[in-house]
């Protein structure tokens, strides 16, 4: 059988320098049209010339996907991820290369495309229904069941203006649930609504590709998600395919290629007239912060003080994506001595089993004199870290927002009547 | 569209057999792929409902706009140049009371055009966030304008037929061709708005040139005016100015019986007329069709 989507040498040129491809204006293309014929016969000697400022957002992709199949998308921000989704929805066409699509296909590079504020939740199905790609009579038959999975029935009436941010993206992913194409293309659309209904829309995109077949290209960040939903994986790196194969084997390269970023650890310079937080690092147990549930980590902070300070305190807090704070750790001078000269300090906290929960989470440390109560120094936002539950297998997967921690606990059954 | 040579095309919407498509490079003019278009029509209908819809939510007096806003331009005219002026005099001793029904006569193929220039090169800007991020025949946003817009048109054909019988004026009896009519100035209209939208979203300049062309445009339409008030030399000029051919046709429908002196209807305006909005219709779909690839990556 064929394959339902073939790609050969896939590529996007972005022209910088020129920037003939961002905001014209008439100027620059009369002033074009005089140089063009120029160019064009430069380039005819010298052909090298015409890619010299060419940016490839994506380059020599080739990949083929069979039907049924769902494929895995990841990679850093920038590494054609996108570019790619939008080639094959038609969206911008490509530089070079060919791609073929063997049936219906729908993308969802965003929930809600074309929702108007103005219209109601009921005309938004219809209207977002319609330029996904569906028939009237076809959103017709399934409006009830669109309706039920939104939850939003009492505010169908409503312009969607008024609803909560949860309810637009219930709404509008909703409709898209309820697409029949037999390829569909997603993009990170579930990194948005709450916990319970993007578990929902998990369940959702599962039952979509393994029960009814459908083939599914499918873009994530989120390591869970990508590892629950597909079997095989692509990594693109700079625009062109760094590792393709099994899903598992393609987010350990992932996770493994390079170093840490400079966000990664936060650096600030010592004053000679304040205590300062002047490094803090993460050791997570696998590279680029990323930290397996389970597994120790280390945090590293490093403080600096031009004077003695009688009773210093070291702190700092795990803060969720609302940056509520988590967990706390705390190191005190009375239980060992630091910054009672002037000098800088490294502390190093080990945890040994870190049991919070998958997600993204931030650091805030605190630098505090204990006596007065005084802050010298406070950062926040600081060496964002994910925990993943990878590798870690349960039947039925884990869902996004369960719990925040998980502990260990030993189970006893005994039949009591 | 984007280069995409389609075998059975795979329309946006509607229950197509699962055709091939393939997606490449494409170079040069592209023709315009009727099918996918006529396939998908059931989205340009979404679109012209969605605007329509909500053109006049919040506003008290709602759909009464549609008639309101060439009404106030019908008082305007008919003060400003009617009475002020006196260019009803020039309407001879019958239609000079007329004048309002005169100016309204124009006002119909006008309204529509002017939307379609104004409105219509505007949508691919304001539209952006559709082009990218989704895929669909993207005609269909410059065509949506222009089908809204004749909606309001068939109200304002009512309010017409009111001002007719006020002032006791009978139809020509070549009223019969309106819907002819009709479609003509439905395919200048359509040219200015794939070419003016295809043009703005590549070059931000017509944002601003847009409005100053169409108020240039319709005094060289004699909207608001009767023709007579210029010489015969003008003749050929006018005659490039498909829009002048057209409102000199309404009129003449409109106004059965007034003579052509007052109309400024020449059958020789109308022939040109249709030549040039042939030439503006394929030059605003094939420029559209040309430029369509880049729409996503300047938008």
């Amino acid at each position: 059988m064929r394959p339902i989507i073939s790609i050969e040498r896939l590529g996007k040129a972005y022209l910088i320098g020129r920037e003939v491809d961002r905001h014209r204006t008439f100027r620059d293309a009369l002033a074009e049209l005089v140089k063009a014929p120029v160019r064009r016969w430069r380039e005819r000697i010298a052909p090298t010339h015409a890619t010299e400022d060419a940016f490839w957002a994506l380059r020599d992709v080739s990949f083929e996907v069979g039907r049924g199949e769902v494929i895995g998308l990841i990679g850093r921000n920038g590494a054609g991820k996108s570019t790619l989704l939008k080639l094959l929805s038609r969206i911008t066409e490509p530089t070079e290369g060919r791609a073929v699509l063997r049936g219906r296909v729908a993308s969802l590079l965003e929930v809600g495309t074309g929702f108007h504020p103005e219209l109601t939740g009921r005309e938004n199905i219809y209207l977002n229904g319609s330029i996904l790609g569906m028939s009237r009579g076809e959103i017709r038959r399934k409006f009830d069941q669109i309706v039920a999975f939104s939850e939003i029935e009492q505010f169908l009436d409503t312009p969607v203006k008024r609803y909560s941010s949860g309810m637009y993206v219930r709404l509008a992913f909703a409709v898209a649930a309820h697409l029949e194409p037999e390829i569909l293309i997603v993009d990170e659309v579930l990194a948005v609504g709450d916990a319970q209904f993007q578990k929902r829309c998990l369940g959702k995109m599962k039952e979509v590709a393994a029960g009814e077949g459908r083939t599914v290209l499918f873009v994530s960040h989120n390591m869970q998600a990508v590892s629950t939903l597909t079997q095989r994986s692509l990594l693109l790196k700079k625009g062109r395919i760094a590792a393709a194969g099994p899903t598992a084997d393609v987010i350990s390269t992932y996770l493994q290629e390079g170093g840490s970023t400079p966000d990664m650890v936060y650096c600030a310079a010592a004053s000679p007239n304040a205590p300062k937080i002047t490094r803090v690092e993460l050791r997570t147990s696998e590279p680029n912060n990323v930290q397996l549930n389970g597994k120790p980590m280390q945090a590293i902070i490093e403080v600096s003080t031009p004077v003695p300070i009688d009773t210093a305190r070291v702190s700092f807090h795990a803060c969720n994506a609302m940056g509520d704070p988590v967990i706390h750790f705390w190191a005190h001078d009375p239980e060992f001595p630091m910054c009672r000269e002037a000098g800088t300090y490294r502390l190093v906290c080990a945890i040994p089993s870190l049991r919070l929960y998958m997600g993204h989470y931030t650091l805030r440390v605190h630098f505090k004199e204990f006596a007065g109560g005084r802050e010298f120094d406070m950062v926040e936002g600081v060496c964002p870290f994910e925990v993943v539950m990878y590798g870690r297998d349960r039947e039925g997967g884990w869902f996004r927002g369960t719990c925040v921690y998980l502990e260990d606990g030993a189970w006893e059954v005994a039949k009591v009547g | 569209m984007f280069s995409t040579v389609t075998r059975p095309a795979p329309a946006p919407a509607a229950h197509d057999p699962a055709g091939e498509t393939v997606i490449q490079p494409s170079r040069g003019w592209i023709g315009v792929n009727w099918g996918e278009l006529l396939r998908g029509r059931e989205l340009l209908y979404f679109l012209i409902w969605r605007d329509i819809k909500v053109r006049y939510k919040q506003a008290i007096l709602g759909a009464a706009w549609v008639v309101l806003q060439p009404l106030f331009n019908m008082v305007l005219f008919t003060l400003v140049f009617g009475r002020v002026a006196n260019f009803s005099e020039r309407l001879g001793p019958q239609y000079r009371d007329a004048y309002a029904l005169f100016v309204f006569a124009a006002m119909l193929p006008w309204q529509l055009f002017s939307t379609a220039l104004n409105s219509g090169g505007q949508s691919l800007v304001a539209q952006q966030n559709l082009l990218t991020k989704i895929y669909f025949p993207r005609l269909y946003v410059p065509a949506s304008v222009v089908g809204g817009a004749l909606l309001d048109l068939a109200i304002s054909l009512v309010f017409v037929i009111f001002l007719m019988a006020w002032y006791h004026v009978p139809p020509s009896p070549w009223i019969v061709l309106l819907p002819l009519l009709l479609a003509l100035t439905l395919a200048c209209s359509l040219g200015a708005a794939f070419l003016f939208s295809a043009l703005t979203i590549t070059y931000r300049d017509w944002r601003f040139l847009i409005p100053f062309i169409g108020q240039v445009w319709m005094y060289a339409s004699f909207v608001a005016f009767p023709p007579s008030i210029v010489g015969p030399k003008w003749r050929i000029v006018l005659a490039l100015n498909p829009m002048y051919g057209i409102v000199t046709a309404w009129r003449k429908l409109i106004l059965g019986g007034a003579p052509d002196a007052i109309t400024g209807w020449d059958p020789l305006f109308l022939v040109t007329s249709i030549a040039i909005t042939a030439v503006l219709l394929l030059l605003g779909l094939f420029y559209f069709r040309r430029s369509e690839r880049r729409f996503a990556d300047i938008a």
